[in-house]
């Protein structure tokens, strides 16, 4: 059983030690990353309330385009893909389910393209 | 199972067919992976079959899961070129856990392979203590990378069902260990064709599963467009 000890203690540092390390690696790389193109049509998203997406129309938390916050700041920087992704494929897959008919959900190149 | 589980119960929607096909590869490796710790190449008290049977399986359902993995992530590559933005520093965590994960099977199969393990142990009882660390931390960061996806396993009770399957295999060596003491099974008799015959059952193991997985994305993709 000291084999099986020595493994979890071994298994125990390896994984603090990523969970230490990808974070702070993720963090510079997210914020120097260029952000990927993106189309978004309002024109089929006018059943959406505003404020789903605008958030800063009611809670005043900043003013200008999306990215000019989520970019630029730096506490919320390194989370603008999982912010952004979890917005519109959370609402897409939950009309899907409902309807089978909504917007992209996985498929990157549905929504990261140029106009 | 645990994919099917997955699938039938509270089920997500399709995308494409190629999509969850490459990804339902990617769950099946994880399962295979998970088999490999049921399947150690350690004898058993009592082998059900012969038992250099299960020592040829055990490699050959290795070889079985990074080739699935190789499918998971060539697939997905191709069919979305842009998802080679989840192999970055910037990608998040668990796309980052996911790409240790198979970094690090190439290198336990590497490592594994009769000739290294020669150079790099001596002695046996290191390697088998590395082998059981590697795959444990594999299994890990499988399934960070599996539930942080948040697609297919997309509720807490497949969370936890995936999470127990990671926890049950991580247990079965450590408890496997015990029986080591009465070694019965070097009185079985051994046949030349056992590794012969575990790849015929892996090829097979892999063609069912992915010929099931192929069936499944197709049915989910058009269910979801009726």
């Amino acid at each position: 059983m000291t084999s099986a000890i020595k493994s979890a203690l071994v298994i125990a540092v390896f994984i603090s030690a990523v969970a230490k390390i990808l974070p702070v690696v993720h963090e510079s790389a997210a914020r120097k990353r260029p952000l990927l193109p993106v189309v978004f049509d309002h024109n089929v998203h006018t059943d959406t309330g505003c404020i789903t997406c605008h958030h800063n129309f009611s809670d005043d938390t900043g003013a200008g385009s999306c990215y000019s916050c989520h970019k630029s700041t730096p506490e919320i920087s390194s989370q603008i893909e999982t912010m952004f992704h979890d917005l519109c494929r959370d609402c897409h897959t939950e009309k899907r389910i409902d309807t089978s008919d909504a917007g992209p959900m996985r498929r990157c190149s549905l929504c990261h393209n140029t106009p | 199972m645990p994919l099917l589980l997955t699938l039938i119960y509270n089920q997500a929607p399709g995308i494409s067919i190629v999509w969850d096909f490459g990804n339902f590869c990617g769950f099946a490796a994880t399962v295979i992976m998970a088999l490999l710790f049921w399947y150690s190449s350690r004898p058993k008290y009592f082998p059900t079959f012969d038992g250099k049977f299960f020592i040829a399986l055990h490699r050959h359902l290795g070889y079985l899961s990074m080739f699935l993995v190789f499918m998971h992530v060539g697939i997905v590559l191709i069919y979305e070129p842009l998802t080679i933005e989840y192999l970055t520093l910037a990608s998040p965590y668990y796309m980052q856990c996911g790409v240790v994960a198979a970094c690090l099977i190439i290198g336990i199969i590497y490592t594994a392979t009769s000739k290294t393990r020669k150079i790099l142990w001596p002695n046996y009882r290191f390697f088998k203590f590395f082998h059981y660390v590697l795959s444990v931390a594999i299994l890990v960061l499988t399934l960070f990378h599996i539930i942080d996806s948040r697609f297919y396993v997309n509720n807490l009770s497949k969370q936890i069902f995936w999470a127990l399957i990671v926890i049950f295999a991580c247990i079965i060596p450590i408890f496997s260990r015990i029986n080591q003491k009465n070694r019965v099974w070097e009185k079985i008799k051994r046949t030349k064709s056992s590794s012969h015959q575990s790849r015929v059952a892996c090829i097979l193991v892999g063609s069912v599963t992915i010929t099931i997985f192929l069936l499944i994305s197709i049915f989910k993709n058009i269910v979801t467009t009726i």
